[in-house]
């Protein structure tokens, strides 16, 4: 398996977490919560945090609001729904775990 | 397209300075425009790809690509730009499809499962036509291949051969060709005498027109799995009914299987997706038990063992994960 394969399936995973850990440090419009994400290589254009979003709202991870207060059109900002906290916490807890293990495991292999 | 025709119209524009004032903000309306446009079409092409999604979904998606283009032109981004960053209006909305559990592939392959087993049942119904079911009008030994001959066992694999029919189909003349084959098994059930053993596939092809259509929008509403999981419990019902108004006995296994399909029933009502697997292989159990043991209750037996292969098999697929999508 080439690593962009392996850095694609891990990234599948840990996507919507990503997105929850973003928000869990204040509301973001899409744009800024996209330019972070590919900053950071986890996605690689605005075209896939929209159809990630969708299902996040779906399942109430997220909440968007529109805000006028700007000068120009209206923004949209997502914010995390206390169901998105839990989530969060829950991963958190899981990763740290896992994580730990796998670097153990990592190691001893070298 | 709109960046080469502004820098054309400034750079032959600089003669006086009214004239340049005027050309730019000419050239700016002409960009609003230009943005406008992209904006419109971008939204009207992602409005009638998400066409399958619920009122609710698509308005949302959409609020999300407006505000995406009000955002990139904040940024200084043109509406091309912004739109390229989404990505083709198609592969976007197969992005938001697969996500929302809207996968065209996931209801067309539902549809062709049911009919698959509306076709197994159908030649399982031919068999038991042809070969088992006790005819007491005919002379001794009174099965229809016993007295017609092999042609029968043709005949009685007409239904079968229905069934089968849309599975050939292209995806988008497959419903259209599923409820056709509907309503002829359904008059064959009604038309002929024997009509009666074909019933299950009848139901089953009404399965695959239905429920593709109600799970179209991911996992189906507490009603629909209500409904269904009431359906299962009926003929238990009308076998305790029976029982206790004394028009036959029921003995210890009997009360266990109505106790199991009450219970199953519940699990379907809650929306336990493995309870409908179980329900369609009890169902396979009941029509193999009324076609090798025929009695005066098969007809009964029979109909419902298709009843919950219907209902257990829809309620499976209906209730099946959608595939994890890519995303780039």
């Amino acid at each position: 398996m080439t690593e962009e394969r392996i850095a694609t399936n891990l990234r599948k995973g840990v996507l919507e977490y990503c997105v929850l850990a973003l928000l869990s440090h204040g509301e973001k419009y899409g744009l800024e919560l996209a330019g972070e994400l590919i900053a950071r290589e986890l996605i690689a254009s605005e075209g896939s945090l929209y159809p990630l979003l969708a299902r996040m709202r779906e399942n109430g991870l997220v909440e968007p609001r529109w805000d006028s207060s700007g000068t120009g059109r209206p923004r949209r900002y997502y914010a995390i729904t206390d169901h998105g906290t839990e989530q969060l916490t829950t991963f958190t807890r899981v990763w740290t775990s896992l994580g730990a293990q796998v670097d153990d495991l990592l190691e001893g292999s070298r | 397209m709109t960046t080469t025709t502004t820098g054309t119209t400034t750079t032959g524009t600089t003669t006086t300075g009214t004239t340049t004032t005027g050309t730019t903000s000419a050239t700016m309306t002409e960009r609003t425009t230009m943005n406008a446009i992209t904006e419109d079409a971008y939204l009207r092409d992602v409005g009638k790809r998400l066409r399958a999604l619920t009122p609710e979904q698509r308005d949302a998606v959409l609020d999300d690509v407006r505000a995406h283009f009000a955002e990139a032109a904040d940024a200084g981004r043109s509406a091309e730009q912004a739109a390229e960053s989404l990505g083709d209006p198609a592969e976007f909305t197969a992005r938001v499809r697969a996500e929302l559990g809207h996968d065209p592939a996931r209801v067309d392959r539902m549809r062709r499962t049911l009919l698959w087993i509306a076709t197994g049942v159908a030649v399982f119904a031919a068999m038991f036509a042809a070969f088992w079911r006790p005819d007491d009008s005919l002379p001794m030994p009174n099965s229809q291949f016993e007295v017609h001959g092999f042609g029968i066992v043709l005949w009685y694999l007409i239904p079968a051969l229905i069934a089968a029919l849309p599975v050939l189909a292209s995806v988008r003349a497959r419903a259209v060709f599923t409820g056709a084959v509907a309503i002829l098994l359904t008059a064959v059930c009604l038309a002929f005498p024997d009509g009666w053993v074909f019933a299950p596939v009848a139901v089953l092809a009404w399965a695959a027109l239905g429920t593709p259509v109600v799970a179209r929008h991911g996992r189906p509403a507490a009603g629909w799995r209500i409904t269904i999981g009431t359906l299962t419990a009926v003929p238990a019902i009308a076998t305790l009914a029976g029982a206790l108004v004394g028009s036959f006995g029921i003995d210890i296994w009997g009360v266990l299987i109505v106790a199991a399909s009450v219970g199953v029933g519940v699990l379907i009502a809650v929306g336990t997706p493995w309870a409908g697997i179980v329900l369609a292989v009890g169902g396979v159990a009941l029509l193999i038990e009324s076609a090798l043991n025929p009695g005066y209750l098969t007809l009964a037996v029979w109909w419902a063992g298709g009843l919950f292969i219907a209902v257990g098999a829809s309620h499976a697929l209906a209730h099946s994960r959608p595939r994890t999508p890519s995303r780039g």
